[in-house]
């Protein structure tokens, strides 16, 4: 039998993701929205459909509708300081022209603090204003060592479990619970291994294709089709036995993209002055590996994001990463909306200059194009290819 | 004998600096940018060579930097700012391992080892803090000519506060403190101070080398103001070149000359 391609699969997840959202709210099915790092394993082994607004966000901004939807925002007093995501949410309320016609309302919210805080405020004051029931969980750092926190974690997703079932009436189904988690651990270590092609020079996929290809991991993990997806990709991607490219510089971009932008990254990039890899896109590679006991998995997986990490273990991860992608500098993203994601910019400059790797900060947003001058971008990138080639 | 033309087409002014073989300064111009940065290039560019009877067919090679590097149509090459401050930083001593630029939209601190390579460079956020862009409109609020804020500055008898880094914020906090009689000697210490603050906060995250000299170039280096309050806060009295508008342009046509004698013949 022919596999269907990534891209085949791609689309139809993409496309399924909202018509089945649409579909479920005619047909009186619950729906939840999540935030980036919730435990959706447990929501889909109790027939909850998730939607992610954040991922939405990312939709408007790559159809350029950002600008207009945060500008529309403002029709709700909110000011431009907070996250764009959270003000592309906001501005759906105000604005009419929106893809995909729009997310259907949802019947809970599940929010989380693994990633940052704004969400949690986010998701309350959609609470508040839509008359939504929220369920919050509290994943503290570094939880990995102290038993305490992981039972304190496990306890709080068993309370999801009844407040999902208070919402709804549905059970667990444990079966569905345990292929969902077995799908994500494959999900991830595939996500993991298509990075890992770009170890070798010329890389497999650029950093821009890889951005492109986060969508099923985002918002599908946990399904057979985010597999078949990841599964597919790999096969497509082999390595090559071509030459290696020599004196190219590889880099890393540390941080969001620009999803306003074509090719989400700002600059030009050629094969000898290539992103070969963006951070980012492995925040999504969670570890799934803590034994077979699907909410041990879990308690695992979701308190050990890249943005809940202490700052030495995120700077240890980032300096492997330059290891072991031979990286020759990095453009480090100070994206305005994550307070998170900036604290660590600074002393990564620190860390990456004790070893000579030289590496700067181009300024702008995820989302909002106002914060973006790319002029001014676009120079520190050139200024950057300039002191690399003469390096 | 021939020659190389560096031209800085920044964002408030463009420099042109004519070189000879040696890599000594033959001439050097500065105009307002203008709208048309290309036919202002030219112009000038014609203006200089006939002002030092030169042929331009003795010119060898023409270079640009600066925000407009690429809309100079006649430049055989363009680099940016940061590179040839290095150059021209490392040719007036290598002893030099810290550039501070300061220029009418941005700011740059720059690095260098002791080869003149360029080690880190940091630049200012998106906003004018910090920049030449906040003098120009600040001192136009207190009725001063750029020129004088230096002098001025200097007379300062009191120290005040400005708790803005905005232009434009800044420029209401001044209005106030002219309000309340407050001398403009001492307001414009204060903006001194302020875009010091900033650029110390640049240096200190371009990985900074203590060891050797710091050089401040720029438009903004001819404000004795200036170049005492940063002294202070670096605890260094900062090389301010001849010239220091000009080093750009006199950086990019050093480029294109070693370039040059680098080529096989």
């Amino acid at each position: 039998m022919k596999l269907e391609s990534s891209k085949t699969i791609l689309t139809k997840l993409f496309t399924e993701y909202y018509l089945t959202g649409t579909q479920a709210k005619k047909e009186g099915k619950p729906i939840a929205f999540i935030t980036a790092f919730a435990p959706v394993e447990i929501l889909r082994a109790m027939g909850v459909f998730c939607m992610y607004p954040e991922s939405y966000a990312v939709v408007c901004a790559a159809s350029k509708k950002a600008s207009e939807m945060i500008h529309a925002s403002r029709m709700s007093s909110f000011t431009q300081d907070l996250c764009s995501y959270s003000l592309i949410d906001f501005g759906t309320e105000h604005y009419e022209r929106l893809p995909y016609g729009g997310l259907p309302d949802p019947d809970m919210l599940i929010a989380t603090n693994n990633q940052c805080g704004t969400t949690l405020l986010w998701f309350k004051l959609l609470s508040k204003k839509k008359n939504i029931p929220l369920f919050i969980i509290d994943y503290p750092a570094a939880a990995d060592d102290r038993p305490a926190l992981r039972q304190y974690i496990r306890r709080q997703h068993e309370s999801l479990v009844e407040f999902v079932q208070q919402q709804t009436s549905n059970p667990i189904d444990d079966q569905i619970l345990s292929e969902q988690i077995a799908n994500s651990k494959k999900t991830c270590q595939t996500w993991k291994n298509i990075h890992e092609l770009n170890k070798q020079s010329p890389i497999r996929l650029s950093a821009n294709k890889l951005i492109n290809a986060l969508f099923p991991i985002v918002a599908a993990k946990g399904t057979k089709s985010a597999c078949d997806y990841y599964e597919a990709l790999l096969h497509e991607n082999q390595p090559s036995p071509e030459n290696e490219s020599k004196g190219a510089t590889r880099l890393l971009w540390h941080g969001y993209p620009m999803w306003f932008l074509a090719k989400k990254f700002p600059g030009c990039f050629d094969t000898d002055f290539q992103i070969v890899l963006d951070d980012y896109t492995l925040w999504w590679d969670l570890d799934y590996s803590s034994g077979a006991d699907p909410m041990e998995a879990m308690t695992k997986a979701y308190s050990s994001t890249y943005l809940n990490w202490p700052l030495n273990q995120k700077l240890d991860w980032v300096e492997s990463l330059v290891d072991e992608y031979a990286i020759g500098g990095v453009i480090c993203h100070a994206n305005r909306s994550c307070r998170r994601a900036l604290a660590d910019i600074v002393p990564l400059r620190k860390r990456l200059s004790k070893r000579n790797i030289p590496s700067i900060i181009v300024e702008s947003d995820m989302a909002n194009p106002d914060f973006y001058s790319k002029e001014q971008v676009r120079l520190r990138i050139e200024s950057f290819r300039e002191t690399l080639r003469a390096s | 004998m021939t020659y190389i033309l560096g031209i800085d087409a920044g964002s408030s002014y463009i420099k042109f600096v004519l070189i000879d073989e040696t890599g000594g300064i033959i001439g050097k111009s500065i105009v307002p940018r203008g709208a048309e940065i290309d036919a202002s290039c030219r112009k000038n560019y014609e203006i200089l060579s006939e002002t030092l009877e030169i042929d331009q067919k003795q010119i060898d090679g023409i270079i640009a930097t600066g925000y407009g590097r690429k809309q100079v149509s006649f430049a055989d090459e363009v680099i940016t700012e940061i590179t040839a401050l290095a150059i021209a930083g490392y040719s007036i001593t290598p002893n030099i391992r810290m550039i501070i630029d300061i220029g009418g939209q941005d700011s740059k601190v720059v690095s260098l080892n002791e080869s003149g390579k360029v080690i880190d460079f940091v630049m200012n956020q998106k906003c004018s803090a910090g920049t030449g862009k906040f003098l120009e409109v600040t001192s136009a609020s207190l009725g001063v000519k750029v020129e004088d804020l230096g002098p001025l500055s200097l007379n300062a008898d009191k120290d005040l506060s400005l708790s803005s880094t905005c232009t434009v914020f800044a420029e209401s906090e001044i209005i106030s403190f002219v309000a309340a009689g407050q001398k403009k000697e001492n307001i414009i210490k204060a903006l001194h101070n302020t875009i010091s603050s900033q650029i110390l906060g640049l240096y200190y995250q371009a990985n900074a080398d203590d060891q050797g000299e710091i050089l401040f170039a720029g438009g903004v280096a001819l404000n004795d103001g200036m170049v005492t309050q940063l002294s202070s806060k670096l605890n260094q009295r900062v090389r301010v070149p001849e010239n220091p508008q000009f080093i750009c342009a006199l950086g990019a046509a050093l480029f294109l000359k070693n370039k040059q004698m680098k080529k096989p013949v």
